[in-house]
Order: C-alpha cells, then structure tokens, then sequence
C-alpha cells in the first residue's frame, strides 16, 4: 500500500472521527508549506478534512500539540511521533484517553531535495508501538539492526565534534521547540537565577544548553530528529542526545515510548541499578 | 569617534544617602540619594527615568523620585524584587553606581496650571509621583496650581513610602489622606481601598487633574471610580512600567502599539491610553 | 569603458577591498547557504540565497557596547571596516529599515553608525524568485535596491555594475582594472504587479487585537523564535554583562519578541503572556507599528523564515488574513 492510500485510509478516518464525534479535533498534515512541507494542520470540521495529507514531506513531530489540550484528540502519527506520545503518557503530560491514535506505518521523511532525513536513516522502530488505528504500508519493512549508539571516538575527538557543531548554532532555541520532550514550563536556559546567560550566543552558552538538554532527555528521546530538522543553521544536534539514548539502552535496556506499561528508566529507581559514572559506582569506560 | 552621543554609555554616581522606606517584612523598598562625582545631579522633569546599573549583575530602568528642583542630588526609590534589585539593597552609602539617562517624556506641568491636582497612589506607586508632588508644592511654584491633594494607599501602615513628609507636604497646603488595606490598632488614617474611598472626596471637576500610579488593578479601579464621578479621561494620567533595556526606543521590548514606552511614555494620558492596545 | 565587470576581476576586488578588514559573502557550507567572514575564492557568485541575512555584519548578535575598567566606563569604539558582498535587494530594503530604526528619532544609535560608516555593501540582484520568497508582493524589485554601495546584475561570467555611492567609486578605484567603470545610474526599481502585503499606517493598533483570533491563526507556532533570528529586519535586544580579566564588559545580544522572557517583568507580570501574544506582536510589529514610525514595513519578503521554520509557520498569510479581516 502506497503512502497515497494511506493518506486516503487516514482522511477517511478523520472524517469518521470528527462525523461521530468520537473526537473534536484531528492533527496532521497539510501540504502547505515552502518546499513541500507538510505543515502541521488542526481540522475540527469534516469538510476541511480534505486538506489532510501524507507525504515523505510530512516531517514536524506533531506529538507535543497534544500537551494541555482539553478535548480528546486524534492524531496521524509517524511511528516515532507515536513514540512521543507514548511517552508523554507515561510522563503524566498527556492522558491515554484522550487520545486517539491514528498510528502511520513510516517510509522515512525527506528533504526538499528528496533525500532521506539523517534521522530517518538511523530508524529503529518505524511502525507505530502503539495506535488506536494502524494504517500500514506493505513497504515499510521492519528494520534490521537496532542501533542507537554512535560510533566509539577518543575524548580529543569528541570535543573537536562538538566545538564544530556548536559553531553553526545561534542559540535559537528551535530544536528545543521542536522537541516533544521539551514541555518544561520553563526550560533552565530561561531562568533568571542562576542566570544561564542565554542570550549570549558564546561557546559556553551553547555548550552549556546542549549538553543539558541531552542530559534532560537521557531516556526520554524517541529518536525523532525533530531538533535536528528544525536547525536553520545546519548542526547535528541530535547526535549528542543519541549518546545519552544509548548509554542509557546499554545500561537499563530501555528504549522511550514504546509501551505503555513498561516503567521509564530515568523515573524509576531500582537497588540493583547499574550506576555508571555515580559516585562510588562503576566508571565509564 | 562616532558622530552621535553614545546613550548607553553610564556615568558614575555615588550613594549620598539611603532611606529605607518601608518596614513591613514583605515590602522592602529603600531610596537611594545619588550625585555624581564632581556634586552635581541629572537634571530632570517629573515622570522621566533613568537606567541604574550594577555592571556585572545587569541594568534596570527606574523613575526619578525626588524633586527637579534639587541640583545637587536626585533620588531613586527601589523595591527588592529581581536580580539586579536584590544586589542594589545590599549597598552602602559611598558606594558607587553607573546612571544614564534622563529617558522618558514628562508630566505636562506647564498644561496642569491653574488646575487642581490629585494623586492617587498605591505603595510604591507614589515614588513617580513624587517629583511632580514636590515640584508643584515647592515655593516657586506652589501657587501655579490649586488644590494638591493626595490619596496614598498602603497595604499596611508599614508600607507608606515618604510617609516622614507627609506633615511637610500638608504645611504646604496639601490634603494628604493614607488609607490602609485592613484596619490596625492605632491607625489613625482611612481604611480601604482607593477606589472606594475617593467615592467620599469632593472634587471640582472642572478643573482637576488626576494622577494614579500603583498596581493595574487599583489604577483600573480608582479610574472607573472618577469617571463614574465624572472625571473626563483626557484630565487623567498615569505612569507605565515596563522592560526598558534600552531607553532610547530601539531594543524593542517596551513596545506597545507603534509608541515606545521609553521614548513616547513612561508617562501617558488616559485617553492616549485607551487607543493603544491593552499590553502593559 | 564598459560598465561590467568579469567575476574573476570581481574577486580580485573583493581581495584588495577586504585588505585591512573583513570580506563577508554567501559561502556554501554543505548543509547550508550562510553569509560568513570568508576569502574571494570561497564567495559564492550565483544566485543562491542564504539561510539568515547579512545583518549579523552590522547589527551583530552579540556586540561589546563598553568595558567597566575600575573607574570608567570605556565605550567599544573597535569596528573591523567590512566589505559585505552578495547581499540581495530584500537584503539592502531590510537595511533601509534598520537604518530608520537605528538612526531616527529621537536618539541616534552610534553602534550601528560605525557599521554602517566602516563598510561596503555590495548588493547583486536576484536572477530568479526561490521558494518561499515574496518581496514582488511587499513591493519590492528582485533585481534593484539603491539602498548599498555598489549594485550589481549576474550576466553569468560577469556582473553589470551600476555604483550609487561615493564610497561606491572609491572602492572600485581600488583596483587598476575596475577603475575606469562607468555606469549611467540611471536605474530605479521597477513596481512588481499586482496590490502588496500592507497594512494601512492609517489601522488602529488596539483594533487589529481583535481583528481576527491571533491564537487559531498561531496556532502550530512552537515558539522558538529562530525566524526573529534569521530575519533581515528583526532588532530587539538584550544587555549582558560579562566579567572578563578583572573587568566587566557590557554586551547587546539579540533577543526576540517570541521569547517569554522578553517582556517579563521583575514582579513576575508578563505583558504578552501567550505565544499568540507574542507572534502577534511580531505580524503587528513588522507591518504596522515600523511603518507607523518610519514610514516602512519592516518585512522585505525575504521568504527566509517561511523556509526554515520547522513548522511552516506563514506570516506571510498571517498578514494576509489579518489584512482580509479588516477589509471586512
């Protein structure tokens, strides 16, 4: 089944949805941006379910429109937009209820030139963990190797990375938007005391917000690439958060978002867990 | 060198004097008696601002609080609430601080004579109002105006800022009513809120004006009140806060309509009021 | 002599202009098109578009304004003297509005003045309209903009050169062979077709509050602010004191109206409470409060932050719908 079927099966859904009021708002995607984009739509009439659409453009994780809405919602989600709001369920931010999942087997997103998204290159689940409707595509084959963590580099190496990548950002704060993680009220760069100096676009500061924002997501990041497809400026920044997913994969065996029922790594405290790197524990290798 | 006078550069002043305000533990306010090095002050009109730095902790915008008519000091009144705020209060008399300024329009003084005056103030609000306070109760200008009367509203009898001249300010021939939030022992003055109160004040509404300043609640409150009085909009006045980094009507964050609070305000007329959006 | 220039010859020039300064161009770093500090062979000459505008060569993000040292406050007077090349015609209108913003009223902004004194912008004009860009509907020529030193037009090997400032002349005297180009300057803008994007300076601001429902209308908006970072005409800012050797140096940074911070006061009262507050001050802010007081609309159609919000974000329809709204 091709992606247009799929957009068909999933606008056919939406219609019903709304029609009999199982929901009153579906969020996708309408074909209305610059280049392609699919751009995130909010349709609360039938008669405008037609503008839904499903393309290998459909890229913005649509998962944090979710947070505080009041009336039950459905949503056409990626297979890692699903693992978002299954996450966001298990963090209390969103109720399951409330939800209606209309989960989209994945073929990976593109860029305005047609190549596949850095981050769609690196999927590991692209069908939906979880869904109230699956919508499968019969070319979405199961991906082969589970891999979440980088190659291994030396300390030289890794900071030569960083200072590169950090160069290109301006301290614009969109890959923090774009996170469906990064509900925070207020994020710690916009505290007043301490003052994280958030203005500056210095080394420090940019050092400072990446690297604590990674440490935020540490077994929270579903792998999305939301922040890395926002960047204007062209930064991997999602290579730094792939670490921390995968030092925390290799210690508690835990991926984010893909069940409801399984407790979350970072939320939950066990007295046999391994605790690399803390004080009297092991040290990293 | 730049052609332009650069206006964020600060000059040097030095803490003549500090008077702490207030006493209640809630609401620390003290005022900050200043003067550059070589004695002299920064000569101003009631209503405008200067830009008060602690280089290294960060800049705020404050509103002249003593009179225009002073030349060798001028005073800033400061309540402890930020960063930059909590660091002042930790200052001593001798210390030094960085000034720039004045920013800001002014009260129209010229455009009040022959009127009678009235100031309504809650807390801290006065502090603006004052040098228009002093300069119309000063010698040399005292009868230019007509009536002065003042409703100074506190939430406790801790509270009153300047509460030291208000005898002064009544041997000048003004009327200077306080009133509390809530009744306490020994309190002599009103009780209640302003918007209430005024409701008791006669007032010749042919030629008044009026000045409030205090929290947006009670201004929005006390100028209902007088309207309903029959107080025409176009003779009140308030005085408006907001983030004025620059001061100079660039930085953008004290925008409100197409005026620049720095620039076009802090201090504006009701009905000018009343035509720019409700973003303050 | 003729009035062209070959790009070979263009970047022998760039190469004795930026002697003693800073060349700044498109340079294509691989992920993206950016305006960077670079070397004439590393310029692009064709007609990409670049993901921010130049204007972090004259309004930097961050900028030393003064040094607290001991008893002084020293203002920065230090600007590197800086040959800004490619800049497109939305590029040099979004300069036009800056310059009104910095230098009129009534105080005159003496860091945007040394840019503006110590460099040359070099404008080429557009060959053909990019996805996303519309400045053919703020009324705007692709091709021409008065508002640099020297203007040129892609011929494909060379550039057509029309000069339209001393400081123009002077520079391309600097080299023996662009020293006898002469042009005619006899060129002006040419009006696109068709109405533009405005909102009449004659609107009421409090009446477009409720013109139309800013938060519907916002409503995918995620908040990051990077279009107020990238945009050509974009100004708000922020002090910033850092301690440096014993000193204490003050900097302006860019800050954005996006930001909730950005209007937050000490007490905790925040005048634009929600994101729809915020992205509507920045619509407003853009095509009705800048042309109130300089006569301008602060959005040159540059396109550039419809193209890289992650979310597709339009303000350009935003205004539009606010534009049908009050035609109502």
């Amino acid at each position: 089944m091709s992606m247009d079927n799929q957009a068909q099966k999933a606008k056919d859904s939406a219609k019903k949805l709304l029609a009999d009021g199982t929901v009153k708002t579906v969020i996708g995607y309408a074909d209305e941006g610059v280049d392609g984009l699919c751009v995130p739509v909010f349709i609360t009439d039938v008669k405008d379910a037609d503008r839904l659409v499903w393309t290998r453009r459909s890229v913005p994780n649509l998962a944090s429109y979710l947070i505080g809405r009041k009336e039950k919602t459905a949503i056409i989600a990626k297979s890692c937009d699903v693992r978002a709001i299954v996450n966001l369920v298990v963090e209390n931010q969103v109720k399951r209820d409330d939800v209606y999942i209309i989960g989209m087997d994945c073929p990976g997103m593109t860029d305005p030139t047609g190549a596949v998204l850095h981050a769609c290159k690196d999927c590991r689940v692209n069908t939906p963990p979880v869904f109230d409707e699956r919508i499968e595509n019969a070319d979405v084959k199961p991906v082969a190797t589970p891999d979440s963590k980088n190659a291994e580099r030396g300390l030289d190496e890794n900071l030569a990375r960083f200072t590169k990548e950090m160069e290109k950002c301006i301290l614009c704060f969109s890959c923090r938007q774009a996170c469906y993680g990064c509900y925070c009220q207020t994020c710690f760069m916009d505290r007043g005391v301490p003052d994280w100096h958030p203005e500056s676009p210095d080394m420090g500061a940019k050092m400072l917000y990446h690297l604590g924002r990674a440490m935020h997501l540490a077994g929270r990041c579903v792998e999305c690439g939301a922040c890395e497809n926002a960047c204007a400026s062209g930064v991997d920044v999602r290579y730094l958060i792939r670490e921390v997913t995968g030092f925390v994969n290799e210690l508690y065996g835990y991926d984010a978002g893909l069940s409801l029922d399984e407790e979350s790594a970072m939320l939950t405290y066990k007295p046999d867990d391994r605790e690399v790197g803390f004080l009297g524990g092991e040290t990293h290798a | 060198m730049s052609k332009t006078e650069n206006p964020y550069l600060p000059m040097k002043a030095r803490i003549q004097k500090i008077i702490q305000e207030t006493t209640s533990p809630e609401l620390d306010v003290k005022t900050y008696r200043l003067s550059f090095e070589d004695g002299s002050a920064l000569e101003f009109m009631p209503g405008q601002f200067v830009e008060f730095s602690l280089p290294g902790i960060g800049e705020c915008p404050f509103g002249f609080a003593s009179s225009p008519l002073d030349k060798d000091f001028f005073e800033i009144t400061i309540k402890r609430t930020g960063k930059v705020t909590d660091k002042i209060h930790t200052l001593k008399e001798g210390d030094f601080v960085w000034i720039r300024g004045p920013f800001g329009n002014t009260f129209p003084v010229e455009k009040f004579e022959g009127s009678d005056l009235l100031f309504i103030a809650g807390g801290l609000g006065l502090a603006p109002l004052r040098p228009f306070i002093l300069y119309a109760l000063d010698d040399s200008n005292r009868k230019k105006y007509g009536k002065v009367d003042m409703l100074l509203a506190a939430r406790t009898s801790k509270d009153h800022c300047f509460a030291y001249e208000y005898d002064e300010w009544r041997t000048k021939g003004a009327g200077v009513s306080q009133t509390i939030d809530n009744s306490e022992q020994g309190w002599r003055g009103l009780v209640g809120f302003p918007h209430n109160l005024v409701k008791d004040m006669q007032f010749d509404f042919s030629k008044l004006y009026a000045f409030l300043c205090g929290p947006p609640i009670m201004i929005k409150s006390v100028q209902k009140s007088l309207m309903e009085m029959g107080m025409p909009i176009d003779r009140l006045y308030t005085t408006l806060e907001m983030r004025m980094t620059c001061g100079v009507g660039k930085c953008g964050k004290c925008n409100i309509g197409r005026q620049y609070v720095c620039v076009d305000g802090p201090v504006f007329c009701m009905a000018e009021l009343a035509e720019m959006p409700t973003e303050y | 002599m003729p009035d062209v220039i070959k790009k070979e010859i263009m970047r022998k020039l760039l190469t004795k202009l930026a002697e003693g300064g800073v060349l700044v161009g498109p340079v294509d770093t691989g992920k993206v098109v950016e305006y960077k500090k670079t070397d004439a062979d590393a310029t692009l000459m064709d007609d990409r578009v670049s993901y921010k505008s130049p204007k972090e060569f004259y309004f930097p993000q961050t900028e030393k304004l003064l040094t607290f040292s001991g008893d002084e406050a020293v203002e920065n007077i230090d600007v590197p003297p800086t040959v800004i090349f490619g800049a497109k015609s939305c590029d040099l209108e979004a300069l036009r509005v800056m310059s009104a913003v910095f230098m009129e009223g009534r105080y005159a902004d003496p860091f945007f003045e040394r840019h503006m004194e110590k460099n040359i912008i070099i404008g080429v004009g557009c060959k053909a309209k990019k996805p996303g860009c519309f400045c053919d509907e703020l009324g705007l020529d692709m091709e021409f903009s008065d508002f640099c030193d020297i203007l040129l037009t892609d011929t494909g090997d060379a550039y057509k050169v029309e000069h339209l400032s001393e400081k123009g002349k002077s520079a391309l005297s600097k080299l023996p062979e662009t020293a006898d180009v002469t042009c005619d300057n006899k060129r002006t803008a040419k009006k696109p077709e068709g109405d533009a994007i405005g909102l009449s300076a004659d609107l009421e601001d409090a009446e477009l509050f409720s013109a139309v429902d800013w938060s519907e209308l916002t409503a995918t908006c995620q908040g990051c602010g990077m279009c107020t970072y990238i945009c050509p005409t974009c100004h708000c800012f922020e002090f910033k004191d850092v301690l440096k050797d014993g000193d204490i140096e003050r900097y302006r940074c860019w800050d954005s109206c996006i930001y909730p911070k950005f209007t937050l006061h000490a007490s905790g009262h925040n005048p634009r409470a929600s994101r729809a507050d915020r992205y509507r001050q920045r619509v407003l802010h853009k095509y009705l409060y800048v042309k109130k007081n300089t006569g301008f609309a602060a959005c040159t159609g540059c396109g550039r932050c419809l193209r890289s919000c992650p979310v597709g974000v339009n303000i350009k329809n935003v205004a539009k719908a606010v534009m049908e709204a009050v035609a109502k």
